[in-house]
């Protein structure tokens, strides 16, 4: 066989042992996206020691020993190493590249309206959006009334008070090359939104290559050591780890230390769950604000999309990034609001789905604003609504007057619940069988409640014929006391 | 053997093991059956002081403990450690090797408190157990030191404290490779303070494993120099060949070798059992399980603690049924015995691990799941059941008999297997040096591509930058081609959304695998199979056997890597027919030794499943066939191969068939040889016979069928292909070259041994598959070439 021949044929075992072995690439968008002439990609930047090692203490062994083994062991391997490596180079052969340019500064700049930021670590693209008082924004348009707002709900769900401007309130989100974590995922676009005098403005810090990285951390750095208050949405596990680890990966002190993070991804999910199921930022967007993204990338497709701009400069997939970016943003801010609203605010609550005047109810009493809840859930009572919500609403009603030993109140509710529905009835039943035993004193009304309720399970037993005693005994037993001191008392009466 | 009916009331201890291997000696039955007994005399302990520059509160710690002085070993590799040097110490089961590493940490951490040290052990079962050593030494100590576990067990919320206080974290490589270097950033503390890096039970890194672990070091140590830290490597390892050399091709840099044993032992008496033979025409010999339960029961029914070694959970089970049966029949609980493998809940082992080491449980039956450093006290004697298939494992295994002091004794029961029976047979090779070396090829281009992706994830290469030995330019230019790098400012990033480690498995070279699906009930996955064994045992229409139970295999989809198989009762099992065509490629190296040719190169090969055979259980007759349509299956690899010059055939007085016959029954002993010298496993190096002169004529490349079926087929000048069964290969066919002529000494040695008269099993493979003469033929050959 020729020699030919066979470097051919070992070409082809490996793409085919590779097919099995490794996942394939993934796809090859850049075919399709660039026009752009071919040249070399990104050449030696200024700054190629960002990764520089810390000297070791002790100087590294390998390799500078000339000992018998490790000399045999280096020239074994180097030979082994080049043998393969010959067979990888022929591999390379015959294939096309299709690395392309990078689009220039200048046309970046004013394709997205941008600036090239200079920092002591490099440049980088910086973009500034500015939405006018006028915009998207629904009801409220004062900062400082925002500002008082976000600032209630941060001392609501973290318990701590604090006094910022409004500029230092910023509203983060990141678009990432990798959603699983770990030290090789960057956070390639880093958006910030902030309320100013005129409206609300976001900037975005873009890295436009790999090299541009330690330049946006620098600058982020700064940035950021500026906030008191840090939204965002899910980012306690994705975002701001990530843009944590980045830091480290620059040896950069992380500004964030002292900040107060606010997660809205778990109050939406309190509030809105039970209406709406799917408590994504997106679908909160579309069904919380009414807003209907006329255009728009889906977030699965950002990281290729950079992908392609990183090696063929194809910018197009990049400008619906920035767009996707800042609109995250704005929705985070407005929904920021909203929460707020509902939560620590006077916002109307007529505006709102009885669902969610429900979710708020109960995220209100394990946040242990019990009068808030109560107000909210006696609302839902008047609005009425789906049958378990109303019984469920009951529950967390007479719970709260339970606790704050308003106990006519909360029997009241009780004699609701069990009327109204088959759910929590036996709770009820128990609860009020309590109360009229102990506190009221009235025996003969506790028993029937007592007789009622083991019926009923009995009941249940034949019906169902399941093995599941309930808590007949408990009843039982409850019954004999009652029984107990009903006779007691009658023999007392008598004598 | 009688049953004997037993107390516990026993003589004194000392003269328990000698009479009762004399008894075995004498014993009727047995007598024959014993090949050979070593007698090991008892040795003092060699004592050395603890090492000057150690903290006073190391020592006092350990004298706490009851150490006053140290072994000489201990002490030498603890100086060793403090001078700067990264230390492999090689001494025998028992001798205290965890001190070698626990001296120096934790001297370390209490002098400076920042200092971190991660242990590595190949199995989760051994971190747990060394942590809890490690973590009664701390409790004694009384300061604040921080001892962790890091493993797929290790709760989520414990994790974030792990990371951030964790002075000595205790972990296995798989966790290090997918859970610890890719997240280094969250592990900043460790990372930036890491002095030492300990690395036991060495041994096991060898093949496919220690050549993706020596990758996975070089990737701690970029993010260590990232972080600023240079650690220091302690290796510990069980007696092999070449412990130096291994360990510094792990670990690419020089290692001081210690093995100078000062621990003290005592007398033992190891004894090799071949059961006998019950039919000579076929070789055929008593059932070494149940050999194995009268050798156990000769020592349990004595009262002396024993453990009994298997090769397979299967074979376990077996033997603690056998055994539990045995002393419920005699005075005995049968609660004395208990079984030890994994797949046992960690609480059960650790109750049996306690009992061992109280006395409570007289015998235990294992798997290899004992055979590491787990503490289970003295016992008295250590059965095995088969041979472990290394040297190296069988002294660890008789070493968990008599650690230290009293005597001991070990028995060796061999199986029908080559292997088995070239050991019992020539105890001098056994007791001989260590013939065994730990191999590994870490350059292994698919093993190494896989970590190039795993390292770029972790930290950005620069352009000069080296990865190990390895120059980076090119292989990342090939990632750059597939999409999972670029390159900017001088530096490699990573640019794909995946997480590369989850894809890598350390135990194989490709990810691949098919997964084995039950559907008798509700579908469930029962096991994995990987892709080159995949086509032979779970192709449609094969009977797939797991844990003892036969599968149907009712469809294989190739394309979602998926074997759907149904439960059922057969009397056969399938064996499936493949067809192999070699291509050499380039031969490295050739050498003519009279009549033959040694060589090793680079083949080309392809394989491809044709048909199985089904055959009957316990007779093994051939009770029907079947044909299959698979895909053609390519490798690349590096093999070592013989040809036998036609010359030499030609000089051989029996016809065609017996020559194949023979040829092939002497490839099949030199495979079986080759494991024993390249300790390596079976399935890591694989066999082929083709015709050497088709080739050279231009004619299409011969195969060899596996049945002699027409005398067309004549073979003029045959080569055997010794490959490597993965991949671009993993480093043994050079050495198998290097050891060719140790290794046909030995094959003639086992063939000439062997007692049967026209080939067994033990020998040059089963009679069903090989022509009358054949034995005669493969002597010839080998008088001829040797």
């Amino acid at each position: 066989m020729k020699m030919i021949d066979r470097l051919q044929r070992q070409l082809e075992i490996h793409r085919r042992n590779q097919s099995r072995t490794f996942e394939a690439p993934e796809s090859d968008g850049a075919h399709t996206l660039s026009l752009c002439p071919e040249t070399e990609l990104g050449e030696e930047g200024t700054r190629a020691d960002s990764f520089a090692p810390f000297g070791g203490e002790r100087a590294r062994r390998a390799g500078e020993g000339d000992n018998q083994i490790s000399s045999q062991l280096q020239a074994d391997a180097r030979q082994a190493i080049l043998h393969q490596l010959e067979r990888l180079r022929r591999l390379r052969e015959g294939r096309s590249r299709n690395f392309r340019g990078q689009v220039s500064d200048r046309q970046l700049h004013s394709d997205f309206g941008g600036e090239i930021r200079m920092t002591t670590a490099g440049s980088f693209l910086y973009l500034t959006e500015l939405y006018e008082r006028s915009g998207i924004q629904l009801n409220g348009d004062d900062p400082e009334s925002d500002r008082q707002l976000v600032l209630s709900l941060v001392q609501l769900l973290s318990g701590k008070q604090i006094e910022c401007e409004p500029s230092r309130i910023a509203f983060l989100d990141t678009e990432t090359t990798g959603l699983s974590g770990g030290a090789g995922a960057y956070a390639f676009l880093v958006g910030i939104g902030t309320w100013c005098s005129s409206g609300f403005i976001v900037e975005q810090f873009f890295m436009r290559n790999f090299d541009e990285e330690g330049a946006v951390i620098c600058s982020l750095e700064e940035r950021l050591s500026q906030v008191k208050v840090v939204v965002t949405f899910n980012g306690k596990c994705f975002d701001l780890p990530l843009l944590e680890s980045r830091f480290i990966m620059h040896r950069r002190d992380w500004p964030l230390v002292d900040g107060i993070h606010l997660d809205l991804l778990h109050p939406s999910r309190r509030l809105w769950k039970l209406r709406l199921k799917d408590c994504s930022l997106a679908n909160l967007e579309r069904q919380v604000l009414g807003f209907e993204r006329a255009e728009d990338v889906a977030g699965y497709l950002i990281p290729q999309l950079y992908f392609n701009y990183v090696r063929a400069g194809a910018s197009t997939g990049l400008k619906a990034i920035f767009r996707h970016n800042r609109q995250d943003i704005r929705t985070l801010a407005e929904l920021t609001r909203i929460v707020a609203g509902i939560l620590v605010g006077c916002s109307s609550r007529e505006e709102l789905a009885v669902e969610d005047l429900f979710g708020a109810a109960r995220y209100l009493a394990s946040l242990g604003r019990r009068q808030q809840s109560l107000q909210f859930s006696e609302e839902v009572l008047e609005r009425g609504g789906l049958e378990s919500m109303k019984v469920e609403a009951l529950r967390q009603l007479a719970s709260i007057h339970e606790s704050q030993k308003t106990y006519y109140r909360a029997a009241a509710l009780w004699q609701k619940m069990m009327t109204t529905s088959p759910f929590f009835q036996a709770e009820a039943c128990e609860k009020l069988a309590i109360h009229y035993e102990h506190r009221t004193g009235d025996l003969v009304k506790a028993l029937e409640l007592v007789e009622d309720a083991i019926r009923r399970i009995q009941i249940e037993r034949n019906v169902q014929k399941s093995s599941r005693s309930g808590r007949l005994h408990q009843w039982l037993h409850r019954r004999a006391r009652l029984q107990h001191k009903i006779s007691r008392s009658s023999n007392y009466a008598q004598t | 053997m009688a049953e004997h009916r037993l107390t516990l009331a026993q003589p004194p201890k000392a003269l328990t093991i000698p009479r009762i291997v004399e008894e075995l000696k004498k014993h009727g039955d047995l007598q024959e059956c014993i090949t050979h007994v070593e007698y090991t005399p008892a040795k003092e302990a060699q004592f050395a002081d603890f090492p000057e520059g150690l903290d006073p509160a190391v020592r006092q710690l350990f004298r706490q403990r009851g150490i006053e002085r140290l072994y000489s070993h201990q002490a030498q590799s603890i100086q060793q450690t403090l001078a700067g040097k990264n230390v492999v110490v090689v001494t025998p089961t028992a001798s205290g090797k965890t001190l070698c590493y626990n001296v120096p940490v934790l001297n370390s951490v209490l002098t400076e408190r920042d200092t971190r040290a991660l242990y590595l052990f190949p199995t989760k079962a051994l971190a747990q157990d060394q942590m809890e050593e490690l973590y009664q030494l701390v409790q004694l100590s009384g300061k604040d030191i921080k001892t962790f576990t890091y493993d797929g067990d290790t709760p989520q919320d414990a994790r974030r404290a792990i990371r951030a206080q964790g002075h000595v974290v205790v972990t296995n490589p798989d966790m290090l490779h997918t859970g610890i270097l890719p997240h280094h950033t969250k592990w900043v503390q460790l990372f930036e303070n890491l002095k030492y890096v300990v690395i036991d039970e060495l041994h096991t890194y060898r093949g496919v494993f220690g050549s993706h672990l020596t990758n996975v070091l070089r990737r701690l140590k970029r993010v260590c120099t990232f972080y600023g830290s240079d650690p220091q490597f302690i290796c510990c390892s069980a007696t092999i060949a070449n412990p130096q050399d291994l360990a510094s091709r792990l670990i690419e840099e020089e290692v001081e070798l210690i093995n100078e044993n000062g621990a003290p032992r005592a007398e033992k008496y190891f004894v090799f059992y071949n059961p006998p033979v019950v039919n000579k025409q076929l070789g055929i010999r008593r059932s070494y399980v149940n050999e194995t339960r009268l050798v156990a029961l000769h020592f349990l029914h004595r009262g002396l603690q024993t453990i009994v070694f298997a090769n397979s959970r299967l074979i376990t089970e077996v033997l603690v049924t056998y055994l539990k049966d045995a002393l419920e029949k005699s005075v005995l609980s049968k609660d004395l015995i208990r079984g030890y493998r994994g797949g046992y809940l960690p609480l059960e082992r650790r109750e049996i691990e306690k009992g061992l080491r109280e006395g409570k449980i007289l015998g235990v039956v294992a798997t290899n799941a004992l055979e590491l450093g787990i503490d289970i006290g003295t016992l008295e004697v250590s059965v095995m059941a088969g041979y472990s298939g290394s040297i190296a494992s069988t002294w660890q295994r008789a070493g968990r008999a008599g650690r230290r002091a009293g005597n001991s004794a070990a028995v060796l029961v061999a199986n029908s297997s080559p292997l088995d029976q070239f050991i019992v047979q020539h105890p001098e090779y056994f007791f001989g040096q260590s013939p065994e070396h730990g191999l590994i090829n870490p350059n292994n281009l698919d093993i190494l591509l896989n970590h190039f992706k795993c390292a770029v994830f972790e930290l950005p290469f620069r352009r000069d930058e080296k990865f190990g030995n390895v120059e980076t330019d090119e292989i990342l230019r090939f990632l750059e081609e597939q999409g999972f790098v670029h390159q900017a400012g001088g530096q490699w990033h990573w640019t794909n959304e995946a997480y590369p480690a989850d894809a890598v498995s350390l135990r194989s070279v490709s990810s691949d695998n098919f997964v084995v699906l039950d559907i008798t009930n509700d579908p469930r996955i029962i096991s994995k199979v990987d892709f080159p064994s995949a086509l032979t045992t779970v192709h449609e229409k094969a009977i797939y056997l797991h844990e003892g139970r036969q599968y149907f295999v009712e469809r294989l989809d190739y394309a979602q890597r998926r074997a759907e198989v149904r439960q059922v009762d057969t009397d056969y099992f399938t064996d499936a027919i493949s067809y192999t065509k070699v291509q050499i490629l380039e031969a490295f190296e050739s050498q003519t030794q009279k009549q033959a040719v040694k060589n090793h190169g680079e083949i080309h090969l392809t394989t491809q499943v044709v048909g199985f055979k089904k055959i009957k259980f316990y007779t093994m007759e051939n009770v029907g066939a079947g044909d299959l349509e698979l895909p053609e299956q390519e490798m690349h690899t590096t093999s070592y191969w013989l040809t036998l010059r036609k010359a030499l055939m030609d000089r051989l007085p029996y016809g065609p068939a017996a020559r194949l016959g023979g040829v092939r029954g002497l490839a099949h002993a030199m495979r079986q040889m080759a494991v024993l010298f390249l300790m390596c496993d079976l399935r890591d190096i694989q066999l082929a016979v083709e015709d050497n002169l088709g080739r050279e004529s231009g004619e299409s490349v011969d195969r060899i069928p596996p049945t002699v079926q027409s005398p067309s087929e004549i073979i003029h000048e045959p080569n055997i292909f010794i490959y490597d069964n993965y991949p671009s290969g993993i480093g043994l066919s050079q050495p198998l070259y290097d050891m060719h002529d140790q290794v046909l000494q030995e094959t003639a040695r086992l063939v000439r041994s062997c007692p049967c008269k026209e080939g067994c099993p033990s020998c040059i493979g089963p009679k069903a598959e090989v022509e009358d003469f054949s034995k005669q033929v493969v002597l010839e050959i080998l008088s001829l070439i040797l």
